[in-house]
C-alpha cells in the first residue's frame, strides 16, 4: 500500500513539473526576443540592469523547478516583464487570476465602462440597448458584476500597476469581460447612483453587434462599428478595434464620404486597444491630401519602415478632431499622435497608454500564443510614445457630475473646438 | 615542351571548362525549364497558389494573370484581411486593398513590377538588364549553386539570383524592394520544380522578407490559354487615380 502511495507521489511529482514544450516554448520566447529585439544595446542591459542572456538563464533554473504548467507560465510571463515594455506576452487563454480580463461570450449589456475617480462608472449607455432599457444612467458607479467585487479589483489592480493608463485599460477589459456572456443570458449588476444608493439591476445580454474578425492567431474578435452625425454638420465615428479590414474599411470610408462638406468630423478612440498598425495610415489617408506624408517610423533590427500616408482619391477636408485616453492603445495612439504630429488632427482628452509597439503573434511549442514586439515606434516628431502616450492638444477630464448630468466633456469640448475653428 | 606546355594549360582549360559565364548560367536556366522553343511560344499564363505565414497563423489564395503584352494581374484573398489586388496595366504599376486603398506605383518599385510582369521575362534577360556578372558560388540550403548579379536596364537596383550548379535550377533570390514604406530585403528560395505544359516551375517558394517568413506554394499553373481581358484590367478607382495624377504632372 505505502508502495502505491509513493507511486502515486512520485508520479503526480513528475506530472507537476513543466512538460517539454513548456520548456521548449520558455526557450523559444528568449531566442525570438534575442533574435528580434530591435535594438541588442537594450537587451546587453534591462531596465534592471540585468543583461537578458542573464535573464535566460535565471528564468531556466526557475522554470525547471517549477510546480507545473501554471507556474512555469507564469514565470515565462514574469521573464516577459523584464524587458518593461508593452505587447509582450504569453497568452495562454488561463487567466493567472481573477484580475485578468476574460471574454465571456459575444452578448453584452452595452455600456461602456471607465476608470473616475477611483471607480468604474459608466461613461456610455447605448440608447436602445439592454443596459439602457434597464434604466441604467450614465454616471452610475458599477460596483459588483454577479458576485465579483468590481470595487475591490480596482483597489487591487490600484495596488498591482502604478500606471494610471494601464489600470484604466485593464479594469475596463476587465468590467466588460464580466458584464459579457451568451446572448440572452442574465447579468446582476449593482450600481451606486449619483446620491449614493445602491441599485441593483438584472440585464438580459444582447448579442453585440459587429463584424467577427478571425485574424491570424488572434481570437474571433467582433469589431463594432458606430457612425453619427452628432451636428447636422459634424460626423462622428467610433470602432471597437483596428481590425477586419475588408469590412471596417468600406465603412470607415462610406462616413468619411456622407460628410465631406461637414464642418468637422469626429473620432472617438477612447476604449480602442488597437489592432493592425497599418490601418492607422490607411485611415489617415482620408483626412490628408498631399502624397509622402507618414505617421511615424517603425525601426526594426535590420529594416526600417515609414507609416507613409496613402492619401485616398476623395478627402475630408474640415476639422478633424480625436478623442483619446487610458484605454487608447497601440494602433489609436500611433493615428492620434500621427495625425497630431502632422497638424491635421486636434486631440481631446487624456494622456493614451504609451503602449505603442507594433507586434506579432506566434505559436508556441505547448499551444500558447507569444505576442511579442517586433519594432520601435518613433513618432512622426521624433518621440517614442512607448511609456509616454499621446498627449492631447486639449487636455479635458470627465467628472461623475458630469455624466450623471448627461453630459461627454471630452465630445462636447471637441464640438465647441469645430465651431470655433470652422468658418 | 609540348606537353610540359599543355600541363601548364590544363588548369586554365578545366577553369574555363568548369565555371561558366553568367551569360551560359542564364541560358541554361532556360533549357533546363523547357527549351528556348517552349518559352518563346507561350501567349499567357495563370497560376494559382496558396500562401502562409505560419509563426503568425495567415493564410491565403492567390491567383496570377500574365498575358503576352506585358500586362498582369495579381490577387491573394487573406483570411482577416481581404483581396489585396496589384497589376501593370498598359503601362500603370497599381495596387489595391482594404488595408491601404488604390494606389498607383511609381520610380523604381514600378519599374520592377513592368519587369515581373512580363511573360516569359526569363528569355528576356538580355532585353531586361544591362550587367550580369557571374559573382562567385555560394551554397543554399546545401546545395553549391553560381551566383549572379543582374543590374536591371531600368532604374531597379542590382538583384543576385542562385543556380544551382549541378541542375541549373534557380534556387534563390535575393533582392531590395522598393516601397513606398522603405527599401524592403527580401530573399527567396526556390524547391520543388514540377512541369506543367513542358515548363519547369518551382512550386515551393519560401520568401524572408524582414522577421517574416511567407511561404507561397505553386497549385496550379496554365499556359497558353486565352485571358478575357475583364481579368487584366484595374478597378474603376486605379484608372481615376492614374487620370487624377496625369493631370496633375
Amino acid at each position: 500500500m505505502m508502495r502505491l502511495l509513493l507511486g502515486i507521489a512520485a508520479a503526480s511529482a513528475l506530472l507537476a513539473q513543466p512538460s517539454p514544450a513548456t520548456l521548449e516554448s520558455f526557450e523559444q520566447v528568449w531566442k525570438t526576443i534575442q533574435e528580434k529585439h530591435w535594438d541588442p544595446a537594450y537587451l546587453q542591459k534591462l531596465p534592471s540592469g540585468k543583461s537578458w542572456t542573464q535573464v535566460h538563464d535565471d528564468y531556466r533554473k526557475l522554470i525547471q523547478r517549477a510546480d507545473g504548467e501554471q507556474q512555469a507560465r507564469a514565470l515565462i510571463q514574469k521573464m516577459l516583464g523584464e524587458l518593461r515594455l508593452s505587447h509582450y506576452a504569453l497568452l495562454s487563454g488561463l487567466p493567472a487570476d481573477d484580475l485578468e480580463p476574460v471574454r465571456g461570450g459575444t452578448g453584452n449589456v452595452e455600456i461602456d465602462p471607465m476608470l473616475l475617480e477611483g471607480s468604474m462608472v459608466v461613461r456610455g449607455v447605448k440608447a436602445g440597448g439592454p443596459a439602457a432599457q434597464a434604466g441604467v444612467r450614465r454616471g452610475w458607479k458599477i460596483l459588483k458584476v454577479n458576485s465579483f467585487d468590481i470595487q475591490k479589483a480596482v483597489e487591487r489592480i490600484t495596488q498591482k500597476e502604478s500606471a494610471l493608463a494601464q489600470r484604466e485599460l485593464i479594469l475596463r477589459m476587465l468590467v466588460l469581460g464580466h458584464l459579457s456572456g451568451s446572448p440572452g443570458s442574465a447579468v446582476t449588476v449593482t450600481f451606486s447612483d449619483g446620491n449614493g444608493q445602491n441599485i441593483e439591476k438584472t440585464i438580459n445580454r444582447k448579442q453585440l453587434q459587429g463584424t467577427v474578425s478571425q485574424f491570424g492567431h488572434l481570437p474571433p474578435q467582433l469589431v463594432e462599428f458606430e457612425k453619427q452625425r452628432i451636428r447636422p454638420d459634424i460626423g462622428y465615428v467610433r470602432f471597437s478595434l483596428f481590425l477586419d479590414p475588408s469590412k471596417l474599411m468600406p465603412k470607415f470610408e462610406e462616413a468619411v464620404k456622407e460628410c465631406l462638406t461637414c464642418k468637422g468630423f469626429i473620432i472617438d478612440l477612447r476604449g480602442n486597444p488597437g489592432g493592425l498598425a497599418i490601418l492607422a495610415s490607411s485611415m489617415a489617408g482620408f483626412f490628408i491630401e498631399d502624397a509622402g506624408a507618414k505617421l511615424g517610423t517603425l525601426y526594426q533590427r535590420n529594416l526600417t519602415l515609414k507609416l507613409i500616408v496613402n492619401p485616398r482619391l476623395t478627402n475630408f477636408r474640415g476639422k478633424l478632431a480625436m478623442l483619446v485616453d487610458g484605454t487608447s492603445v497601440s494602433t489609436s495612439e500611433i493615428m492620434a499622435g500621427g495625425l497630431q504630429d502632422l497638424k491635421r488632427a486636434h486631440i481631446f482628452g487624456t494622456t493614451t497608454a504609451g503602449a505603442a509597439l507594433p507586434s506579432m503573434i506566434e505559436r508556441l511549442p505547448n499551444g500558447d500564443l507569444f505576442q511579442y514586439a517586433m519594432a520601435n515606434y518613433i513618432s512622426e516628431g521624433g518621440e517614442t510614445l512607448e511609456g509616454k502616450g499621446v498627449i492631447p492638444d486639449t487636455i479635458v477630464r470627465t467628472s461623475q457630475q458630469q455624466l450623471l448630468s448627461g453630459k461627454d466633456p471630452v465630445l462636447d469640448t471637441a464640438i465647441k473646438w469645430v465651431y470655433a475653428q470652422a468658418p | 615542351m609540348h606537353k610540359l606546355l599543355s600541363l601548364l594549360l590544363l588548369p586554365a582549360t578545366f577553369f574555363a571548362q568548369g565555371t561558366p559565364t553568367a551569360e551560359q548560367i542564364l541560358d541554361r536556366y532556360i533549357e533546363v525549364t523547357g527549351g528556348k522553343a517552349v518559352h518563346a511560344k507561350l501567349t499567357s499564363e495563370v497560376t494559382t497558389s496558396v500562401m502562409e505565414m505560419k509563426s503568425q497563423g495567415l493564410q491565403g489564395k492567390g491567383i496570377t494573370y500574365r498575358d503576352g503584352k506585358g500586362n498582369s494581374y495579381n490577387s491573394l484573398e487573406l483570411t482577416g484581411v481581404g483581396k489585396v489586388e496589384e497589376g501593370f496595366y498598359q503601362g500603370i504599376a497599381w495596387e489595391n486593398s482594404a488595408i491601404q486603398g488604390p494606389r498607383i506605383k511609381t520610380g523604381e518599385e514600378r519599374a520592377f513590377y513592368e519587369r515581373e510582369s512580363i511573360l516569359g521575362k526569363d528569355l528576356q534577360w538580355r532585353k531586361l538588364y544591362s550587367k550580369v556578372v557571374l559573382a562567385g558560388e555560394e551554397t543554399v540550403t546545401g546545395v553549391p549553386c553560381y551566383k549572379i548579379i543582374l543590374t536591371p536596364n531600368d532604374e531597379g537596383k542590382p538583384e543576385s539570383r542562385f543556380y544551382e550548379k549541378e541542375s541549373g535550377l534557380l534556387r534563390k533570390t535575393s533582392m531590395i524592394l522598393a516601397n513606398p514604406m522603405g527599401e524592403i530585403p527580401a530573399e527567396s528560395y526556390m524547391t520543388e520544380y514540377k512541369t506543367f505544359a513542358g515548363l519547369k516551375v518551382p512550386t515551393n517558394i519560401l520568401t524572408k522578407v524582414g522577421p517574416q517568413d511567407i511561404h507561397i506554394t505553386i497549385t496550379n499553373v496554365t499556359y497558353n490559354q486565352p485571358i478575357p481581358a475583364t481579368k487584366l484590367r484595374p478597378p474603376a478607382e486605379i484608372l481615376e487615380l492614374a487620370k487624377k495624377q496625369n493631370a496633375t504632372k
